[in-house]
């Protein structure tokens, strides 16, 4: 891969957002988190070429991990490690976000976003940049949507059924899910769980009456595997097939 | 991508553009999952050929095709599929959202047969085969016979529980579109058109013109990777790359040619019945040629470096060099010959 730069020096924001937080939780997922970071790094390539004044840092949090995931996050350029032993996504997330802050110098929570995804996803090129493109315009936070990878037959019809384009469902994903750092702490951050998390800080962000928008511009694809990493996921819904026939 | 015309792009190839440019330069995890989708969510356009609209469509194919062949490889047998029922005045059977494919092969020992029930209700029996995507896609149109010596076309829910697709698929080439026999098993169907209707219907070579342009579009992909090598600053003026790219483009204007003079006769309905199925075999012919001549060309003048480094040029290699086999060469050329000879005048 080309050298790129990713880290931009904060110093010259002015107005808009000037900074952004890349988090991504993962727990061995040592198989599927090399194609998401590297999806990431183009969603983050595409963002610094529309705004190159925006600096922004990724971290992979490696939590509980036995295998090689580290290693395989680690190779990726502009991608920075966390290493946690927490065992719960709730808490390797909130690590992963504080880790993120620092690394960008704690800039103004106003002025920076925090955009989230799973390691299991590969997120579209325009993803960040579709994310602050609403921030900009006000947003807060912006629920985006999934697909799960290999949807077929009646499956595949009832989820384009209740994902019209233009109609976003606004069901909450911490695969896709974007929010400003000061609405963020505002409500409390990701809470310490072992599931839910991103469920329940859009709950509080919603009590917080921050504005939120639900967006289908930027869909991220999700493995569509039914063995989860956490006990009542994404993964444990797909199997109890939601869009069954 | 263009065939010609005047005005700007329809809205079948507004939405492929759509497409293309939403995928950007990442290329897609699950691209038969998107291109599932998109066909799912084209029924609105009424993507049928005939109609109108017939350069849009093939526009809107190549399109995808230049961008992906698996994604045109996806979407070009459920617009053939929505034509089919459409023309047979049963769109009513596509219910919002479903994928369908076109399962009328037959093979050498296999064969589908469709009994009738005393209460009137069709359902089918036995192998097809090249059926692609059947373990992916929601419904299919399949022939089946009726007697010894006579078809008919019928719709299938392929969720039902007698139909079993197998995963066997070993090609390089489109190795996400596998296309491989289904065992069926009484499986309940639903009859589009009388018997023989299929095989009769207006339009019936149509389709493989639509499949012409898919090929067209995967020759237009390949042919951009030569024309940036032609474009590299070090490159200026290297005779060799040069000839590959006015070779390249004498034959894609041939096929864009073509395509777009096919469609328009179409749409101007002067290709039905036995006009239609010479016209679409010059297509397939013209098109065909056009891609095996471009692959040749790309292979000639970039040599093994693309093949071997860049995945995305090597897929569409493969790709292309399978799909474009959907042509059926000498054979097709031999068919062609007895028809033409056959013409009062046909030059």
């Amino acid at each position: 891969m080309s050298t790129v730069d990713l880290v931009p020096p904060v110093a010259r924001c002015t107005t808009g957002l000037c900074a952004v937080a890349v988090v991504v939780p993962a727990r061995d997922e040592e198989e599927l988190v090399g194609r998401c970071l590297a999806s990431v790094v183009v969603a983050v390539r595409r963002l610094r070429a529309a705004r190159p004044e925006v600096a922004v840092r990724v971290v992979l949090v490696s939590d509980a991990s036995t295998d090689a995931t580290e290693a395989v996050a680690r190779a990726v350029e502009g991608v920075d490690v966390l290493v946690v032993d927490a065992g719960a996504v709730g808490v390797a997330r909130a690590a992963g976000v504080r880790h993120a802050l620092d690394l960008l110098g704690d800039p103004d929570p106003a002025a920076t976003w925090l955009a989230c995804t799973d390691a299991d996803s590969v997120v579209p090129a325009d993803w960040l940049l579709s994310q602050v493109r609403h921030a900009e315009a006000g947003a807060d936070v912006v629920v985006g949507t999934v697909r799960p990878e290999g949807l077929r037959g009646r499956r595949l019809v009832t989820w384009a059924r209740t994902h019209v384009p233009g109609r976003p469902n606004g069901h909450v994903h911490g695969a896709n899910l974007g929010v400003r750092v000061d609405a963020f702490t505002a409500a409390g951050g990701f809470p310490a769980v072992a599931e839910h998390e991103d469920v329940q800080l859009v709950e509080g962000l919603r009590a917080s009456g921050v504005r939120i928008v639900a967006s289908d511009e930027a869909e991220v694809l999700t493995s569509g595997r039914r063995i989860g990493r956490t006990p009542g996921g994404y993964a444990a819904y797909l199997a109890g097939d939601p869009w069954g026939a | 991508m263009r065939l010609g015309g005047a005005g700007g792009p329809g809205p079948l190839t507004r939405r492929a553009v759509a497409f293309v440019e939403a995928g950007g330069e990442a290329p897609s995890s699950d691209p038969v999952g998107d291109a599932l989708v998109l066909a799912g969510r084209l029924a609105g356009e009424r993507p049928f050929v005939g109609e109108g609209g017939t350069a849009d469509l093939w526009e809107a194919l190549a399109t995808l095709a230049a961008h992906d062949l698996a994604v045109a490889r996806t979407v070009e047998p459920h617009v053939d599929a929505l034509t089919i029922l459409h023309q047979a005045g049963r769109d009513a059977l596509a219910p919002e959202g479903s994928t369908w494919g076109v399962f009328a092969a037959e093979g050498p020992g296999v064969r589908v047969t469709a009994t009738e029930g005393a209460d009137g209700s069709w359902n089918l029996t036995g192998t097809k085969p090249w059926c692609s995507l059947a373990g992916r896609l929601s419904h299919a149109l399949v022939t089946a016979w009726v007697s010894d010596d006579e078809r008919r076309l019928f719709a299938v829910d392929l969720g039902d529980p007698g139909v079993h697709p197998s995963e066997a698929w070993a090609a390089l080439g489109l190795p996400t579109v596998p296309s491989g026999p289904v065992d069926l098993d009484g499986v309940p169907a639903v009859p589009v058109g009388d018997a023989g209707w299929y095989l009769r219907r207006p339009g019936f070579a149509w389709g493989g013109a639509s499949v012409a342009a898919c090929w067209h579009g995967g020759a237009v992909g390949l042919a951009r990777t030569l024309l940036e090598a032609a474009r590299r600053p070090r490159s200026v003026d290297d005779a060799l790359l040069l000839q590959h790219v006015g070779a390249v483009d004498v034959r894609l204007d041939q096929a864009r040619r073509a395509l777009a003079t096919a469609a328009a006769a179409i749409d101007a309905g002067e290709l039905d019945g036995a006009a239609g199925a010479i016209e679409a075999a010059r297509v397939r012919g013209t098109v065909s040629r056009t891609a095996e001549d471009v692959l040749r060309h790309v292979a000639h003048a970039l040599g093994p470096a693309p093949l071997a480094q860049d995945p995305r040029h090597a897929q569409r290699v493969a790709d292309l060099e399978l799909y474009v086999r959907q042509h059926h060469a000498e054979r097709d050329d031999a068919s062609l010959g007895r028809k033409v000879r056959d013409l009062a005048e046909p030059w």
